[in-house]
Protein backbone atom coordinates (compact mmCIF):
# COMPACT_ATOMS: atom_id res chain seq x y z
CA UNK A 1 0.00 0.00 0.00
CA UNK A 2 1.20 3.54 -0.89
CA UNK A 3 1.02 6.83 0.29
CA UNK A 4 -2.00 7.26 -2.26
CA UNK A 5 -3.82 4.43 -1.12
CA UNK A 6 -3.35 5.51 2.85
CA UNK A 7 -4.57 9.38 1.46
CA UNK A 8 -7.56 7.49 -0.02
CA UNK A 9 -8.40 5.40 2.62
CA UNK A 10 -8.25 7.66 5.24
CA UNK A 11 -10.80 9.88 2.90
CA UNK A 12 -12.91 6.99 2.42
CA UNK A 13 -13.50 6.17 6.47
CA UNK A 14 -13.87 10.00 6.76
CA UNK A 15 -16.55 10.52 4.27
CA UNK A 16 -18.39 7.59 6.73
CA UNK A 17 -17.83 9.81 9.89
CA UNK A 18 -18.74 13.30 8.55
CA UNK A 19 -20.79 12.33 5.62
CA UNK A 20 -22.22 15.90 5.05
CA UNK A 21 -18.90 17.16 3.56
CA UNK A 22 -16.06 16.19 1.22
CA UNK A 23 -12.94 14.85 2.62
CA UNK A 24 -11.43 14.82 -0.52
CA UNK A 25 -11.46 18.67 -0.54
CA UNK A 26 -10.30 18.88 2.83
CA UNK A 27 -7.01 21.26 3.06
CA UNK A 28 -4.76 18.55 4.13
CA UNK A 29 -2.81 20.65 5.96
CA UNK A 30 -5.12 22.14 8.55
CA UNK A 31 -6.79 20.14 11.63
CA UNK A 32 -9.70 17.68 10.33
CA UNK A 33 -11.54 19.10 13.19
CA UNK A 34 -11.60 22.88 11.86
CA UNK A 35 -12.19 21.50 8.06
CA UNK A 36 -15.05 18.68 8.75
CA UNK A 37 -16.44 19.72 12.19
CA UNK A 38 -14.88 16.20 13.93
CA UNK A 39 -14.95 16.06 17.46
CA UNK A 40 -13.07 13.77 19.87
CA UNK A 41 -16.06 10.74 19.51
CA UNK A 42 -15.25 11.51 16.03
CA UNK A 43 -11.15 11.17 15.97
CA UNK A 44 -11.27 8.18 18.10
CA UNK A 45 -13.65 6.65 15.74
CA UNK A 46 -11.27 7.95 12.71
CA UNK A 47 -8.29 5.79 14.77
CA UNK A 48 -10.29 2.67 15.34
CA UNK A 49 -11.59 2.53 11.99
CA UNK A 50 -8.12 3.20 10.13
CA UNK A 51 -6.80 0.41 12.52
CA UNK A 52 -8.68 -2.04 12.12
CA UNK A 53 -8.70 -1.87 8.32
CA UNK A 54 -4.77 -1.78 8.24
CA UNK A 55 -4.67 -4.34 10.81
CA UNK A 56 -2.47 -2.08 12.76
CA UNK A 57 -2.47 -0.95 16.29
CA UNK A 58 -2.30 2.83 17.01
CA UNK A 59 -1.27 3.36 20.80
CA UNK A 60 -3.08 6.36 22.34
CA UNK A 61 -0.17 8.01 22.56
CA UNK A 62 0.30 8.67 18.69
CA UNK A 63 -3.16 9.88 18.18
CA UNK A 64 -2.27 13.45 18.23
CA UNK A 65 -0.06 12.56 15.03
CA UNK A 66 -3.22 12.12 12.71
CA UNK A 67 -5.00 15.05 13.56
CA UNK A 68 -4.37 16.26 9.49
CA UNK A 69 -4.98 14.35 6.51
CA UNK A 70 -0.88 15.12 5.68
CA UNK A 71 0.43 13.87 9.16
CA UNK A 72 -2.41 10.88 9.34
CA UNK A 73 -0.68 9.60 6.00
CA UNK A 74 2.92 10.14 7.24
CA UNK A 75 2.43 8.42 10.20
CA UNK A 76 0.36 5.27 8.83
CA UNK A 77 2.97 5.36 5.96
CA UNK A 78 5.53 5.01 8.82
CA UNK A 79 4.28 2.45 10.26
CA UNK A 80 3.05 0.27 7.72
CA UNK A 81 7.18 1.02 5.78
CA UNK A 82 5.11 2.18 2.79
CA UNK A 83 6.76 3.89 -0.18
CA UNK A 84 5.33 7.06 -1.67
CA UNK A 85 2.86 7.03 -4.45
CA UNK B 1 -34.77 27.40 24.84
CA UNK B 2 -32.71 30.29 26.79
CA UNK B 3 -29.28 30.26 28.33
CA UNK B 4 -29.89 27.67 31.42
CA UNK B 5 -27.59 28.07 34.56
CA UNK B 6 -27.40 25.41 36.88
CA UNK B 7 -25.39 25.86 40.56
CA UNK B 8 -24.13 28.46 43.15
CA UNK B 9 -21.94 31.57 42.93
CA UNK B 10 -18.97 29.09 43.52
CA UNK B 11 -19.53 26.43 40.86
CA UNK B 12 -21.93 26.98 37.71
CA UNK B 13 -22.47 25.63 34.41
CA UNK B 14 -24.93 27.03 32.19
CA UNK B 15 -26.09 26.07 28.48
CA UNK B 16 -26.99 28.11 25.64
CA UNK B 17 -28.52 26.31 22.04
CA UNK B 18 -25.97 27.16 19.25
CA UNK B 19 -28.85 27.83 16.37
CA UNK B 20 -30.05 30.62 18.89
CA UNK B 21 -26.51 32.20 20.42
CA UNK B 22 -28.51 32.78 23.29
CA UNK B 23 -30.18 35.53 21.81
CA UNK B 24 -28.31 36.62 19.41
CA UNK B 25 -27.00 35.57 16.13
CA UNK B 26 -23.82 33.68 16.12
CA UNK B 27 -22.37 36.27 14.12
CA UNK B 28 -23.25 39.02 16.70
CA UNK B 29 -21.57 36.22 19.33
CA UNK B 30 -18.43 37.36 17.70
CA UNK B 31 -18.24 40.26 19.36
CA UNK B 32 -18.08 38.79 22.61
CA UNK B 33 -15.04 36.02 22.12
CA UNK B 34 -12.14 38.72 22.29
CA UNK B 35 -9.58 39.48 19.99
CA UNK B 36 -8.13 35.89 20.47
CA UNK B 37 -11.39 34.13 20.18
CA UNK B 38 -11.83 36.04 16.53
CA UNK B 39 -8.80 35.17 15.91
CA UNK B 40 -9.17 31.16 16.28
CA UNK B 41 -12.58 31.50 14.71
CA UNK B 42 -11.03 32.67 11.52
CA UNK B 43 -9.12 29.48 11.42
CA UNK B 44 -12.29 27.32 11.52
CA UNK B 45 -13.40 26.98 8.22
CA UNK B 46 -16.04 24.61 8.86
CA UNK B 47 -19.44 26.85 9.57
CA UNK B 48 -21.05 24.56 12.17
CA UNK B 49 -17.88 24.25 13.93
CA UNK B 50 -16.97 27.93 13.90
CA UNK B 51 -20.61 28.64 15.53
CA UNK B 52 -20.04 25.59 18.12
CA UNK B 53 -16.72 27.56 19.40
CA UNK B 54 -18.43 31.31 19.27
CA UNK B 55 -21.29 30.31 21.24
CA UNK B 56 -19.49 28.39 23.63
CA UNK B 57 -16.54 30.74 23.76
CA UNK B 58 -19.12 33.66 23.94
CA UNK B 59 -20.94 31.83 26.87
CA UNK B 60 -17.68 31.26 29.15
CA UNK B 61 -16.63 35.13 28.40
CA UNK B 62 -20.09 36.02 29.92
CA UNK B 63 -20.05 33.90 32.97
CA UNK B 64 -16.46 35.50 33.89
CA UNK B 65 -17.51 39.04 33.27
CA UNK B 66 -20.59 38.30 35.57
CA UNK B 67 -18.27 37.32 38.28
CA UNK B 68 -16.04 40.27 37.87
CA UNK B 69 -18.24 42.80 36.63
CA UNK B 70 -15.59 45.80 38.10
CA UNK B 71 -13.21 44.65 35.23
CA UNK B 72 -13.59 45.53 31.80
CA UNK B 73 -11.95 44.84 28.54
CA UNK B 74 -9.23 42.45 28.07
CA UNK B 75 -9.30 41.86 31.49
CA UNK B 76 -12.15 39.85 30.94
CA UNK B 77 -11.16 37.54 28.53
CA UNK B 78 -10.15 33.74 28.47
CA UNK B 79 -7.05 32.13 26.79
CA UNK B 80 -5.84 29.08 25.97
CA UNK B 81 -2.56 27.57 27.89
CA UNK B 82 -0.15 25.69 26.29
CA UNK B 83 -2.12 22.52 25.84
CA UNK B 84 -5.47 24.14 25.16
CA UNK B 85 -7.03 24.43 28.57
CA UNK B 86 -9.24 27.61 28.87
CA UNK B 87 -7.98 29.68 31.41
CA UNK B 88 -9.18 33.71 32.01
CA UNK B 89 -6.32 36.22 31.26
CA UNK B 90 -6.48 37.17 35.31
CA UNK B 91 -7.19 33.97 36.80
CA UNK B 92 -7.90 35.12 40.30
CA UNK B 93 -8.68 31.64 41.58
CA UNK B 94 -11.60 31.56 38.61
CA UNK B 95 -11.24 27.95 37.44
CA UNK B 96 -13.14 26.85 33.76
CA UNK B 97 -14.16 24.98 31.18
CA UNK B 98 -16.17 24.60 27.57
CA UNK B 99 -18.12 22.12 26.00
CA UNK B 100 -20.32 22.20 22.38
CA UNK B 101 -21.66 19.43 20.21
CA UNK B 102 -24.51 19.57 17.76
CA UNK B 103 -26.85 22.00 18.84
CA UNK B 104 -25.80 22.99 22.14
CA UNK B 105 -22.64 24.70 23.94
CA UNK B 106 -22.00 24.49 27.58
CA UNK B 107 -19.25 26.58 29.98
CA UNK B 108 -18.67 26.05 33.59
CA UNK B 109 -16.74 28.06 36.15
CA UNK B 110 -15.70 27.31 39.95
CA UNK B 111 -14.04 29.85 42.16
CA UNK B 112 -13.49 26.53 44.58
CA UNK B 113 -11.00 24.45 43.09
CA UNK B 114 -11.00 22.64 38.95
CA UNK B 115 -13.53 22.05 37.13
CA UNK B 116 -14.39 20.32 33.86
CA UNK B 117 -17.42 20.00 31.77
CA UNK B 118 -18.18 17.90 28.59
CA UNK B 119 -21.81 17.46 26.77
CA UNK B 120 -23.04 15.14 24.10
CA UNK B 121 -25.91 14.26 22.58
CA UNK B 122 -28.37 12.14 23.86
CA UNK B 123 -29.15 11.01 20.38
CA UNK B 124 -25.71 9.67 19.53
CA UNK B 125 -25.48 6.68 18.14
CA UNK B 126 -21.81 6.81 16.54
CA UNK B 127 -19.70 6.16 19.79
CA UNK B 128 -16.62 4.67 19.21
CA UNK B 129 -15.81 0.85 19.81
CA UNK B 130 -16.35 0.32 23.64
CA UNK B 131 -12.78 -1.68 23.61
CA UNK B 132 -11.22 1.51 22.60
CA UNK B 133 -11.81 3.41 25.42
CA UNK B 134 -13.16 1.53 28.34
CA UNK B 135 -11.23 -0.03 31.08
CA UNK B 136 -11.81 -4.14 31.70
CA UNK B 137 -13.83 -3.83 34.63
CA UNK B 138 -16.15 -0.84 32.48
CA UNK B 139 -16.43 -3.34 29.85
CA UNK B 140 -17.44 -6.06 31.88
CA UNK B 141 -20.44 -3.33 34.02
CA UNK B 142 -21.25 -2.70 30.87
CA UNK B 143 -21.69 -6.48 29.32
CA UNK B 144 -24.34 -7.30 32.60
CA UNK B 145 -26.19 -4.51 31.73
CA UNK B 146 -29.73 -5.41 29.26
CA UNK B 147 -28.38 -4.01 25.78
CA UNK B 148 -31.21 -1.56 25.94
CA UNK B 149 -29.38 0.59 28.03
CA UNK B 150 -25.94 -0.04 27.28
CA UNK B 151 -25.70 3.33 24.80
CA UNK B 152 -27.58 5.95 27.67
CA UNK B 153 -24.66 4.11 29.68
CA UNK B 154 -21.63 4.59 27.05
CA UNK B 155 -22.68 8.20 27.00
CA UNK B 156 -22.64 8.50 30.49
CA UNK B 157 -19.11 7.14 30.40
CA UNK B 158 -17.31 9.27 27.23
CA UNK B 159 -18.39 12.35 29.22
CA UNK B 160 -17.37 11.72 32.49
CA UNK B 161 -14.50 10.62 31.02
CA UNK B 162 -14.09 13.63 29.04
CA UNK B 163 -15.10 15.97 31.84
CA UNK B 164 -12.55 14.47 34.31
CA UNK B 165 -9.60 14.45 31.94
CA UNK B 166 -10.55 18.56 31.20
CA UNK B 167 -11.09 19.40 34.93
CA UNK B 168 -7.91 16.96 35.95
CA UNK B 169 -5.42 18.67 33.73
CA UNK B 170 -4.76 15.45 31.68
CA UNK B 171 -6.01 15.90 28.44
CA UNK B 172 -3.24 14.58 26.31
CA UNK B 173 -1.73 12.63 29.25
CA UNK B 174 -3.98 10.42 30.59
CA UNK B 175 -6.09 8.24 28.06
CA UNK B 176 -9.62 7.19 28.30
CA UNK B 177 -9.12 4.04 29.28
CA UNK B 178 -6.40 5.62 32.05
CA UNK B 179 -9.84 6.83 33.89
CA UNK B 180 -12.42 4.46 35.45
CA UNK B 181 -16.25 5.21 36.15
CA UNK B 182 -17.11 3.83 39.10
CA UNK B 183 -20.49 4.49 40.35
CA UNK B 184 -21.14 5.18 44.11
CA UNK B 185 -22.43 2.05 44.98
CA UNK B 186 -20.38 -0.18 43.63
CA UNK B 187 -17.47 1.07 45.35
CA UNK B 188 -17.87 2.26 49.17
CA UNK B 189 -14.05 3.21 49.39
CA UNK B 190 -13.68 5.05 46.54
CA UNK B 191 -11.17 7.95 47.37
CA UNK B 192 -13.63 10.69 47.21
CA UNK B 193 -12.34 13.81 47.56
CA UNK B 194 -15.74 15.27 49.33
CA UNK B 195 -19.20 14.40 49.51
CA UNK B 196 -20.43 13.22 46.35
CA UNK B 197 -24.40 13.79 46.67
CA UNK B 198 -23.11 17.77 47.55
CA UNK B 199 -22.24 17.85 44.30
CA UNK B 200 -25.57 16.48 42.38
CA UNK B 201 -27.70 18.34 44.59
CA UNK B 202 -25.77 21.90 44.12
CA UNK B 203 -28.13 22.26 41.12
CA UNK B 204 -31.14 24.21 40.50
CA UNK B 205 -33.05 26.01 37.48
CA UNK B 206 -32.61 29.68 37.00
CA UNK B 207 -35.04 30.95 34.19
CA UNK B 208 -36.27 27.58 32.50
CA UNK B 209 -37.90 25.71 35.11
CA UNK B 210 -37.38 22.11 34.16
CA UNK B 211 -34.78 22.47 31.53
CA UNK B 212 -32.52 20.59 33.28
CA UNK B 213 -32.46 17.62 35.81
CA UNK B 214 -30.09 16.57 38.18
CA UNK B 215 -29.38 12.92 37.74
CA UNK B 216 -28.82 12.71 41.45
CA UNK B 217 -28.67 8.99 41.61
CA UNK B 218 -26.12 9.19 38.79
CA UNK B 219 -23.48 11.02 40.61
CA UNK B 220 -20.17 8.64 40.28
CA UNK B 221 -16.74 8.83 41.44
CA UNK B 222 -13.71 8.70 39.01
CA UNK B 223 -10.08 7.65 39.60
CA UNK B 224 -7.28 6.72 37.59
CA UNK B 225 -6.96 2.67 39.09
CA UNK B 226 -3.50 2.10 37.36
CA UNK B 227 -1.39 5.18 38.02
CA UNK B 228 0.07 5.25 41.63
CA UNK B 229 -0.20 9.64 41.12
CA UNK B 230 -3.70 8.67 40.97
CA UNK B 231 -5.87 11.70 40.18
CA UNK B 232 -9.59 11.17 41.11
CA UNK B 233 -12.81 13.93 40.90
CA UNK B 234 -16.51 13.60 41.43
CA UNK B 235 -18.95 13.72 38.53
CA UNK B 236 -22.21 14.58 38.29
CA UNK B 237 -24.72 14.25 35.31
CA UNK B 238 -27.40 16.53 33.95
CA UNK B 239 -29.66 16.07 31.06
CA UNK B 240 -30.48 19.04 29.57
CA UNK B 241 -34.04 19.65 27.74
CA UNK B 242 -33.86 15.97 27.50
CA UNK B 243 -31.49 16.21 24.44
CA UNK B 244 -28.46 16.33 26.15
CA UNK B 245 -26.09 14.93 28.72
CA UNK B 246 -23.73 17.00 30.67
CA UNK B 247 -21.22 15.68 32.79
CA UNK B 248 -19.52 17.98 35.33
CA UNK B 249 -16.28 17.17 36.84
CA UNK B 250 -15.54 18.77 40.51
CA UNK B 251 -13.66 17.99 43.74
CA UNK B 252 -9.90 16.81 42.14
CA UNK B 253 -8.44 15.35 44.94
CA UNK B 254 -4.86 14.46 43.37
CA UNK B 255 -2.82 18.01 42.19
CA UNK B 256 -2.16 17.99 38.32
CA UNK B 257 1.01 16.56 36.68
C1 LIG C 1 -9.71 18.19 24.43
C2 LIG C 1 -10.87 17.22 24.36
C3 LIG C 1 -11.20 16.75 25.77
C4 LIG C 1 -12.06 17.98 23.76
O1 LIG C 1 -13.19 17.14 23.65
P1 LIG C 1 -14.27 17.30 22.47
O2 LIG C 1 -15.39 16.38 22.77
O3 LIG C 1 -13.65 17.15 21.15
O4 LIG C 1 -14.74 18.78 22.52
P2 LIG C 1 -15.55 19.58 23.63
O5 LIG C 1 -16.46 20.46 22.91
O6 LIG C 1 -16.11 18.71 24.68
O7 LIG C 1 -14.42 20.44 24.31
C5 LIG C 1 -13.74 21.40 23.57
C6 LIG C 1 -13.06 22.32 24.53
O8 LIG C 1 -12.13 21.61 25.32
C7 LIG C 1 -11.24 22.58 25.81
N1 LIG C 1 -9.92 21.99 25.90
C8 LIG C 1 -9.05 21.72 24.92
N2 LIG C 1 -7.91 21.23 25.45
C9 LIG C 1 -8.10 21.20 26.77
C10 LIG C 1 -7.28 20.82 27.86
N3 LIG C 1 -6.01 20.42 27.67
N4 LIG C 1 -7.77 20.90 29.12
C11 LIG C 1 -9.03 21.36 29.34
N5 LIG C 1 -9.86 21.75 28.34
C12 LIG C 1 -9.37 21.67 27.08
C13 LIG C 1 -11.23 23.76 24.84
O9 LIG C 1 -11.66 24.88 25.55
C14 LIG C 1 -12.25 23.36 23.82
O10 LIG C 1 -13.13 24.37 23.47
P3 LIG C 1 -12.75 25.51 22.40
O11 LIG C 1 -12.02 24.86 21.30
O12 LIG C 1 -14.07 26.05 22.02
O13 LIG C 1 -11.91 26.49 23.17
C15 LIG C 1 -10.57 16.01 23.47
O14 LIG C 1 -10.31 16.43 22.17
C16 LIG C 1 -9.38 15.16 23.88
O15 LIG C 1 -8.25 15.44 23.59
N6 LIG C 1 -9.62 14.07 24.57
C17 LIG C 1 -8.54 13.20 24.98
C18 LIG C 1 -9.05 11.83 25.09
C19 LIG C 1 -9.00 11.01 23.84
O16 LIG C 1 -8.26 10.08 23.77
N7 LIG C 1 -9.84 11.32 22.86
C20 LIG C 1 -10.02 10.48 21.70
C21 LIG C 1 -9.18 10.69 20.50
S1 LIG C 1 -8.41 12.23 20.26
Amino acid sequence: MNTDDLRALVIEVLSGIAPETDPALVDPTVDLRDELDLDSMDELNLITRVSERLGIDIPERDYGKLRTLDSAVTYLANRLGASAA
Amino acid sequence: MTATTVGTAATAWRACPIAEGCGTSVAGRLRDVGASGRARAAEISHPAARARFVVGRALLHGMVAERWPHRHGPELGVELDAFGRPQPIAPDGLEVSVSHTHGLAVAAVSRVGAIGIDVESLARTDLPEAGAWLTARELRRLAALPHSERRTQLLHLWVAKEATLKACRRVGTTTLRGIEVWARRDRDDAPVGGDVAAVAEMGWVDDAPGAVRVGRDRALVTFDATDPLAASAEVAWYTVADGYLVALATSVSAPPR
